[in-house]
C-alpha cells in the first residue's frame, strides 16, 4: 500500500485515536460490503481503509511490538504446525538468524510453537500481507486465543491462494468444531420436527411419549 | 445485547415448557420479593438460563410455589424457588443497572437516567451481596467502553473481555467444585452473546457510524463464526455435571439462540429448516 495511511483516512497526522476511530468508521459507512453488496471496487477501497487504519493504530514499523493488542489467552497449538509450509530449509544452524527477513523468521517461531514471537515477526511484514503471512497469521492467532481473528486470517489464505493445501486444511481445522456443531443443530431441529409430526393428530400423546420424547442429543 | 439465549417453546415438550416458564416466573418472583415489585419489569430470558443453568447442578430439584401475579392474574401459576432463581435475580438487577449507566453516560438517554436512579438501591444491595460479580461487570465493560473510543478492530479482545464478565457472572458459589467449569461455560455464553449482538447490529452500526468489534473483518461468515462459538459453548456445557434439564439448555442452544437471526435472515438458513 503506497498511499499515506493519514491520507486515506482524511485526517492529519497529529490527529488522535479517537479522531482517526471515527474517520474510520465514516469510511466504513461509504465503502463496507454490507452496505455495498457486490460492489468489487466499494471491497478494495474497505481494504485500503482497513489497511490504513492498522497502519495507523500500530504506529512505526520499529514500534510496532508494542502498540499492537493481542489476546493474552491459553495457547493452544495448532498441531499440523510442523507441516507450516516448506520450512526444511532452514533447519540447521542458527548463527546469524537475526539477518533473516521477518516472514522466515515468523515461520521458524510457529513451527517451533513460539506463537507470541511469530506474532511479533508478522507484525514487521504486515504491510506485504501474502497468502503465507495469513496463513501463519492465522496459526499464530488461533493457538494464542484469537479464534475469530485466527478463522479470518485463514479464510484470507484460501482466498489468496485457493490450491494450497496447507491453507485449505487449516481452515477445515478451524471450522471443523462449527461443523459438527451445525449437524447436530441440524438433526436436533428435524428430530423435534418428527416429534411434533408425530405427537400431533391420531395418536395419544400418551401413548406416543415413551417412543418420540427419548433420544436426546447429548 | 441480551434476548438471544432464549428457548424456541415451539420444540420444548409440555413439560418443558412448564418447567421453563417455571423458572421465568421464578427468577421474576425473586425480583419482586428481593427488590420490589418494580423491578419485575427488567426480566430477562438471559438470566432465567443462568438460573436453569445454577439450578441444573444443584443436588435437589427447585422448590416449587403457585400465585397470581400482574401478568397473570386469572389464577395461580407455578413459579420455581431457590438461591440460584436469587442469584440470578440478583445478577439480573447488576446488569440492568449498569446498563443505564452506560446508556446514560454514552448518550445522556434521559429514561436511562432514571434508570440509574430507580435501581440505585436494588443495585447497592446486590453491590454489598455480589461485590466480585459487579466489580467484575463494571470493569469489564469500562475496559470494553475504552476499546470501543479507540476503535479497537480485533474482534477477540472485546469478546475475550464480555466472555470473562459472564464467566463471572456464573459462578454464584467460588469455592464449589464445579465453579471452574462453570466459569469456563459462561465465558463461552458471555463470547457468543457479544458477537451475536454484534452481528445482529452490523448494518444498523454501519449506518449510524457506530462501533462494532466485526467492521474491520472482511471474510465474515457470520453462520460458519456464530457455529464456532456455539461449539464451545455446547463442549463447554458438557463438561458440566448437570443433573436436570438438560432438553430445555439442549433446545437453546441448539435452536433458541438462532431464532433472532434467522428472523433477520431467512436466506441463510442455518441448520432451522423444517422438513
Amino acid at each position: 500500500m503506497n498511499r499515506d495511511p493519514y491520507d486515506v483516512l482524511g485526517i492529519p497526522h497529529g490527529a488522535s485515536e479517537e479522531e482517526a476511530a471515527k474517520a474510520y468508521r465514516k469510511l466504513a459507512k461509504k465503502y463496507h460490503p454490507d452496505l455495498n453488496p457486490g460492489d468489487a471496487e466499494a471491497a478494495r477501497k474497505m481494504s485500503e481503509v482497513n489497511a490504513a487504519f492498522d497502519q495507523i493504530k500500530n504506529g512505526d514499523p520499529g514500534t510496532r511490538q508494542q502498540t499492537r493488542h493481542y489476546s493474552q489467552g491459553n495457547e493452544r497449538p495448532y498441531r499440523d504446525a510442523q507441516g507450516a509450509g516448506g520450512f526444511g530449509g532452514y533447519g540447521g544452524g542458527f548463527g546469524g538468524y537475526q539477518e533473516m527477513d521477518p516472514m522466515a523468521m515468523a515461520q521458524f517461531c510457529v513451527q517451533m510453537r513460539q506463537y507470541s514471537q511469530a506474532l511479533q515477526y508478522l507484525n514487521q511484514c504486515s504491510e506485504n500481507r501474502t497468502a503465507q503471512w495469513y496463513y501463519l497469521s492465522a496459526i499464530a492467532r488461533y493457538s494464542t486465543g484469537d479464534s475469530i481473528t485466527g478463522l479470518e486470517h485463514a479464510r484470507q489464505a484460501v482466498n489468496l491462494d485457493p490450491g494450497n493445501a496447507d491453507y485449505v486444511n487449516l481452515l477445515n481445522e478451524m471450522q471443523s468444531g462449527g461443523r459438527i456443531y451445525q449437524e447436530r443443530a441440524q438433526k436436533y431441529n428435524q428430530s423435534m420436527s418428527m416429534m411434533n409430526i408425530c405427537c400431533w393428530g391420531l395418536c395419544m400423546s400418551q401413548m406416543c411419549a415413551p417412543f418420540c420424547c427419548g433420544g436426546r442429543m447429548f | 445485547m441480551f434476548g438471544y439465549i432464549v428457548a424456541n417453546q415451539e420444540d420444548l415438550a409440555d413439560e418443558e415448557k412448564k418447567i421453563y416458564q417455571a423458572f421465568y416466573c421464578g427468577v421474576c418472583h425473586s425480583l419482586g420479593s428481593d427488590f420490589g415489585a418494580y423491578c419485575r419489569s427488567t426480566l430477562s430470558f438471559d438470566m432465567t438460563f443462568l438460573a436453569i443453568v445454577l439450578q441444573s447442578l444443584e443436588p435437589d430439584p427447585a422448590l416449587q410455589d403457585a400465585e397470581r401475579c400482574a401478568v397473570h392474574p386469572a389464577k395461580k401459576h407455578s413459579y420455581l424457588k431457590g438461591d440460584c432463581l436469587d442469584y440470578a435475580a440478583a445478577m439480573n438487577i447488576a446488569l440492568i443497572w449498569q446498563k443505564c449507566q452506560d446508556d446514560w453516560q454514552d448518550d445522556h438517554n434521559v429514561v436511562r437516567y432514571g434508570g440509574t436512579k430507580l435501581y440505585r438501591k436494588a443495585y447497592q444491595q446486590v453491590q454489598k451481596k455480589w461485590p466480585h460479580q459487579c466489580d467484575a461487570l463494571a470493569d469489564g465493560l469500562a475496559e470494553i467502553a475504552k476499546m470501543e473510543v479507540r476503535g479497537e478492530t480485533n474482534p477477540d479482545l472485546p469478546t475475550a473481555v464480555f466472555g470473562k464478565i459472564m464467566g463471572e457472572l456464573f459462578v454464584m458459589d467460588q469455592k464449589a467444585p464445579e465453579a471452574e467449569a462453570l466459569r469456563h461455560f459462561g465465558t463461552a455464553i458471555g463470547r457468543l452473546i457479544y458477537i451475536m449482538d454484534a452481528v445482529m447490529d452490523l448494518k444498523e452500526d454501519l449506518k449510524k457510524e457506530r462501533y462494532n468489534p466485526l467492521i474491520a473483518m472482511e471474510q465474515l461468515e457470520p453462520v460458519e463464526l456464530l457455529s464456532m462459538l456455539l461449539a464451545a459453548c455446547v463442549e463447554a456445557w458438557k463438561a458440566l455435571p448437570a443433573r436436570r434439564n438438560q432438553a430445555i439448555v439442549e433446545n437453546i442452544l441448539y435452536s433458541g439462540v438462532w431464532i433472532q437471526f434467522n428472523r433477520a435472515h431467512p436466506e441463510k438458513g442455518k441448520g432451522e429448516k423444517r422438513e
